[in-house]
Order: structure tokens, then C-alpha cells, then sequence
């Protein structure tokens, strides 16, 4: 039995001295985590919606407000969109269901992790647990949007071509560049409220970066913004899956999807590392 | 030879006072381990200190060790890195096994969710799978004595149902390695009870690492102890000489507060009579007001008397503790035409208290009439120095009467009073 009793060493030394150590603790404690992350999330999405009235409907109602805002918009030519393949109002819903859904991957980590103070600083657990529940709760809203997003289409009889089946990768893509800028964010935003306080302000602003409710113009500074903007290839090659068909060029999304993956490596190992530091800071 | 679990090296850690510079040297502490720097600094920054300074101990299988220590003396602290929640600043940590803590049960649970889901998010908190959680639930509601309330939402519960569930799942761990804190402080009787018997019935398998204010719980569960002051590591020894050492530095302490402030003691009463001194005196007493359980007390005091006394007065020396509960009262025989001033000699052979500081009080009444009460008059504090409270673990008790002898003089009328007769 004292065979594989686990020994575990703490001292001053950083964690990165020994990344193959390093490696194996990330490893293991991603697989422990798994079921206190189900855990979480069951807690979370059950807790959030058992004290509402209105229950699941409101995981719909942030991009309903927003495309209805736009349509009011469209309609009455204080912008005028053109050059889209279907309908606007589908084209909104379409685009603030998957914007809704990168803004929620990317606010999640901090959300969770502030939530989860209490628990931090005085139990020991795998915190992967709190990042991954953060996603498992966003994708549970995420998939009720989905559903309403497909009634959309179906109203205005959008024709969906067979490429959709790859839909997830770009999903995929969303909720990892989101999470990925989350986590990178969480070691600081803990500290500093001035974090969570600017990402509300940079998400509402951000939204007329990304070809949301309107599509990329051809020229000007905006199309130059747009351009360097992550989330935007998220979004087009996400469109191009659903509705447009094969997508032309799939470098830019390639290229931030890879950016994301190394990111989020990188911002996992901070994340690790950071939260004893957190930990002592909450608690002091 | 029973394995040992935990080692503790020279373990430091520093904390910030100023919460600015804390966040800013979270920052930096941050940035350089990301770059792979931070290392063995024992250097404090501006505005830092110790919040524990070289902590060195060792703990094996079967083994109980109590943390004591005034509020922030750094017990929090030291098992927050012994569970790895924070990093030390200097020294190593070795831990082998399971790591289970006692500590902020319920941590986790959701007001909204009833009691049964709580369990299964709380279990999983604490490590514990779905499978292993099925198996133990009828013990863990049975243990938390909470069958009626399980379906109903955590807010509802009582301050004491709370920790009362917290602590079933907790208990339900079976770890190596057992970290308590505090857990005392909510919960009834029986409740406290509860959590000893289940700690000092796992003592034996596990090692035990104790934090309480609770001295004589302390005493009951754990041998050794652990003495911390402002970080530094007083004494470590057997605990009930741990806690004596406590209680001897915390009544030189009070003692220095009320030489400094003079709001402790408390008088009052109609003052045709007053106690001007007193005094104690034990056989082996010689650190002053420092008593060892066992040894015979000897309180003398003088009064003065301002008035000839009509009625009949008795004088009275008893013992409180620090709430001022009275613990025991010796009467003097009645007194008529008490005219002028005496003195007072009280004899407790064989003073048995637990090693605790108390406070003595002085009394003069009249028939009906409070003449002089001095509360307390003189603080003093018990050692156990044959470790009785240990051996026998004796219950709380209420006292009728003390053996004792009480000897009043006034002027050349004395009168001695033995109990029992």
C-alpha cells in the first residue's frame, strides 16, 4: 500500500525548473479533474437557472436584444448592410449567437475563478476543474442558442450546405481563442478589478471589429482592423461552413487556430503558476 | 517504526501589510517564476514580514500534533502551505499520502442546491468520486443527522447544519494526512462531541495536524504540540506542556495589559468595609502567580473597616475563570460588631483546577447588603504538572465546596472556618 502513496514536495523553487515534472502534474491533474469539473458545472448551470422565472430563456436573450437592436437598425436605413447571401436578421442572430459564444469563453475564466475564491483558498484541488466547468457552462448555453439559431434558419429558409458537418472545428476555434485570452487574463484580473471592469467595456466595443452584424468592408481602416482581428476569422470560416459553402481560404483561421493552441499551453502553465500567488493575495 | 508523513524544513513565508503593494508584488512574483527565477528569498521587501519564520517538525503515522497560538500567530498560515493552497518562501514540505483538511467545511456548496446535491459537489471537491460518494451517502446524511432536511436547498439550513453536513463529508475522506481548523467554533454539544470522538478514533491510522483555540480539545486529541507566536516557533513539546507555556505567556501578557490599562478589575458594594491587598502564596509557587495544580494556595488579604457594622457580615473568597463564572466560594463564619480593621487567610490545600487562568474575588456582605465585592482582585494561572487533565480527562464538573480553611482576624478576635467541618 505505501507503494503508491503519492509524496507530494512543496518549496520555494519555481515549477518551471522542472518541466517534466511540470508536464506530468498538468497532465494528471487535467485527467483528475474531469469529474469535479462535471461536478461544477451541473452545480452551476442547475443553481443559475433554478432561481429564475424564466429559466433556459435566458441564455437566448443577450444576442435576441443585440439582433433585434440591429434589425430595428437595418430596417430603418441608419445602416444600410449589403452584399450578404441571406436575409439580415438571420445573418445577425446567426453572427451575435457565435459572438455571444467567443464573449462567454472569454469572460468564463476570471467568472469562475472569482467565484470560486472561498473554495481556493482553503481547498486543494485540480484547478483545471474551474476552467474547464467554465466552459462546460457555456457550451450548455451556447447549445440552447443553437437550437434557437437553427429555428432562424429554418424560418427564412436558409439552404445549409453539407459542409456544416465541420461546423465544431470553428466552434471549437471560438471557445478556445476566447478561452485561451481568458485564462492569459486570470492572473491578473484576480489581483486587479480593473480587469474585469475594461473586458466588459472591450467586448461591447469589439463587436463592430468582428463581422458580426455587419460583413468585412473592402477598404478602409476598419477592413484593416477587421483583418487583424482573431475573432474574425472565427467567425467567417464559421459562416463559410454553414451557409456559403467550401471556404476559400482557410489560412487565416488555420493560423489563429494554431496561435490559440500554443497560447493556451502557455497560458495554462501560467495559470498553474500563478494561483498559489493568487491564492496567498485573497486569502491575506 | 511508524512512517513518517509529513516533514517540515525551515519553513518561512512573508506576508504584506499594505494591500497595494501586495497586488504589485503578486505581479512581480508572478512574472519571475514565469521566467523560472523565483527561488529560496529570505530577504524581506519594504513593508513585508514574517508571517512564519523557520517552522521545522516532523509528524508520523498515529501521531497528533496540536498548532497553538494567539490570533495570527500563523497556525492558518502554516497549514495552508502544508496543503499546498501557498508556496514558502523558504524551506520544504514533504507530504506522504492523502492529504485530507477539516478546514471551512462546506467550502463549495451551493445555497440554492439542496443538501443531497451539495454532497455529491462538495464530496467531488474534496476528491472523492460519484461511485465512492454512492457507496458512503446513507452514511455521510446518517453522520450528519440530516435525513429530514437532505431535498431541502443548503440556504435553509442553521449555521450548525451547514458545518454539521460539511463535516460528514469531510470525515468521509479517509485521508493519510489530516489538516483541522477551527472546526469548533460553530455546532452544539454534540456536535463537538462528535468531531473529537472522530478524530481521536482515526488518530491512529492517520497524522493529525490540530488547530483550535479550544485548549482542552487540543489536550484530549493530540501528544504534541506546537507553540507559535507572530510566526516563530515558541516551544514544541508534549502538548499539555505546550498549552501550560501558552497559558503562562498569555497571563504575562494580561498581566501587562492591565498594569497598563487598570479596566479589568471591577469593585462595587456599599464600602463600610473594604479589602485593601491581596496576595497569594503556594508551597511551590515560585513564579509569583503562577500556581502548580496540586500544590496548597494561600490568599491573604487586609480590609479596612471605615465603620462599626450592626448586622452580622461573612467574608467570602472565591475562584472565577476568565468569563467570570464563578467557580468555587469559601464563606468565613458570621461576624458580629465588626468594628476594625483584620485581615483575611484563606488555605485551598491541594488546588486541583485545570491549567487555566482565573481570577480571584473578594466579597464582604452584610445580611442583605453588599458591603465590598473586588472582582477579580488578583489573576493567577494553573499549571498541570502531573498532566492529570490528560490522564483522566476529566468532564466538566460544578463544584459544591473546596476542602479548605478560612481564618479571619480582626483585632485580636480570630475565627477559623474549616470545610468540611
Amino acid at each position: 500500500m505505501s507503494e503508491n502513496v503519492p509524496e507530494l514536495i512543496y518549496t520555494p523553487e519555481s515549477q518551471l525548473r522542472h518541466p517534466r515534472q511540470l508536464f506530468r502534474n498538468m497532465w494528471m491533474d487535467l485527467k483528475n479533474s474531469r469529474g469535479l469539473a462535471w461536478r461544477l458545472t451541473v452545480r452551476d448551470i442547475s443553481a443559475q437557472y433554478r432561481q429564475t422565472a424564466l429559466g433556459y430563456f435566458w441564455a437566448v436573450f443577450p444576442p435576441l436584444v443585440t439582433s433585434l437592436t440591429f434589425i430595428l437598425l437595418n430596417s430603418s436605413k441608419i445602416i444600410d448592410v449589403r452584399d450578404i447571401e441571406i436575409p439580415y436578421p438571420a445573418f445577425v442572430f446567426f453572427g451575435t449567437v457565435f459572438w455571444q459564444l467567443f464573449v462567454d469563453a472569454l469572460n468564463a475564466p476570471l467568472k469562475v475563478v472569482t467565484n470560486a475564491k472561498m473554495m481556493l483558498a482553503k481547498i486543494n484541488f485540480p484547478k483545471e476543474a474551474l476552467i474547464l466547468s467554465g466552459i462546460g457552462q457555456i457550451l450548455f448555453s451556447f447549445g440552447i442558442k443553437l437550437i434557437m439559431l437553427a429555428l432562424v434558419l429554418l424560418f427564412f429558409k436558409i439552404p445549409i450546405k453539407w459542409t456544416v458537418l465541420f461546423v465544431p472545428i470553428p466552434i471549437l476555434g471560438l471557445v478556445a481563442l476566447g478561452t485561451m485570452l481568458g485564462v492569459l487574463l486570470v492572473p491578473i484580473g484576480v489581483l486587479y478589478k480593473d480587469i474585469q471592469s475594461s473586458l466588459l467595456i472591450a467586448t461591447s466595443a469589439l463587436i463592430f471589429f468582428t463581422p458580426v452584424v455587419y460583413p468585412p468592408p473592402e477598404a478602409g481602416m476598419l477592413s484593416t482592423v477587421m483583418k487583424f482581428n482573431p475573432v474574425t476569422p472565427m467567425i467567417m470560416t464559421t459562416r463559410q461552413v454553414a451557409y456559403q459553402g467550401i471556404p476559400h481560404n482557410l489560412v487565416p483561421f488555420c493560423l489563429t487556430f494554431f496561435a490559440t493552441l500554443v497560447l493556451i499551453f502557455i497560458g495554462w502553465i501560467m495559470y498553474r503558476i500563478a494561483m498559489p500567488i493568487l491564492v496567498e493575495r485573497m486569502s491575506a | 517504526m511508524p512512517e513518517t508523513l509529513v516533514t517540515a524544513e525551515n519553513l518561512s513565508k512573508k506576508f504584506c501589510r499594505d494591500l497595494k503593494r501586495s497586488l504589485w508584488y503578486g505581479v512581480k512574483d508572478i512574472a519571475s517564476e514565469m521566467l523560472g527565477r523565483r527561488n529560496n528569498d529570505s530577504e524581506l521587501r519594504p513593508k513585508e514580514f514574517w508571517a512564519l519564520k523557520d517552522i521545522s517538525f516532523e509528524l508520523k503515522r498515529g501521531e497528533a500534533l496540536g498548532l497553538i497560538g494567539r490570533n495570527g500567530a500563523g497556525k492558518t498560515t502554516l497549514l495552508k502551505i502544508l496543503n499546498g493552497l501557498i508556496k514558502p518562501d523558504t524551506g520544504k514540505v514533504t507530504m506522504k499520502g492523502r492529504v485530507g483538511a477539516f478546514i471551512a467545511l462546506g467550502a463549495g456548496f451551493n445555497p440554492i442546491l439542496t443538501g443531497r446535491e451539495n454532497i455529491y459537489v462538495n464530496g467531488a471537491v474534496l476528491g472523492l468520486s460519484k461511485k465512492e460518494i454512492d457507496g458512503k451517502f446513507d452514511e455521510i446524511v446518517d453522520f450528519a443527522d440530516l435525513r429530514d432536511f437532505i431535498d431541502a436547498p443548503v440556504q435553509s439550513y442553521s449555521s450548525g447544519m451547514h458545518v454539521r453536513l460539511g463535516f460528514a463529508i469531510a470525515a468521509h475522506c479517509e485521508p493519510d494526512i489530516l489538516l483541522v481548523d477551527e472546526i469548533l467554533a460553530v455546532g452544539d454539544d454534540q456536535f463537538r462531541r462528535k468531531c473529537i470522538d472522530h478524530m481521536t478514533k482515526i488518530v491512529p491510522n492517520v497524522g493529525l495536524i490540530y488547530v483550535s483555540h479550544n485548549l482542552r480539545s487540543i489536550e484530549q486529541v493530540c501528544q504534541q504540540g506546537i507553540l507559535l507566536d507572530r510566526g516563530n516557533m515558541i516551544a514544541v513539546s508534549k502538548s499539555s506542556d505546550v498549552i501550560a507555556e501558552y497559558m503562562k505567556r498569555s497571563y504575562i501578557e494580561s498581566e501587562n495589559n492591565a498594569s497598563q490599562s487598570r479596566i479589568a478589575t471591577h469593585r462595587e458594594g456599599s464600602g463600610e468595609i473594604r479589602y485593601l491587598n491581596v496576595s497569594i502564596a503556594s508551597e511551590n509557587g515560585s513564579n509569583g502567580k503562577v500556581v502548580q495544580s496540586g500544590s496548597t494556595l494561600v490568599v491573604r488579604a487586609n480590609f479596612q473597616c471605615f465603620m462599626r457594622m450592626k448586622n452580622t457580615v461573612r467574608f467570602r473568597v472565591g475562584i472565577e475563570d476568565l468569563a467570570t463564572r464563578t467557580l468555587v466560594t469559601m464563606a468565613s463564619c458570621d461576624f458580629n460588631d465588626a468594628s476594625d480593621d483584620g485581615e483575611i487567610e484563606c488555605i485551598f490545600p491541594n488546588l486541583s483546577f485545570r491549567p487555566r487562568t482565573y481570577g480571584l474575588y473578594l466579597s464582604i456582605t452584610d445580611l442583605c447588603v453588599l458591603i465590598d465585592r473586588w472582582s477579580p482582585a488578583l489573576r493567577f494561572s494553573v499549571i498541570d504538572r502531573f498532566n492529570l487533565e490528560r490522564m483522566y480527562s476529566v468532564g466538566d464538573g460544578e463544584l459544591l465546596y473546596w476542602p479548605n480553611e478560612i481564618t479571619v482576624t480582626i483585632g485580636k478576635n480570630s475565627e477559623t472556618h474549616r470545610y468540611p467541618p
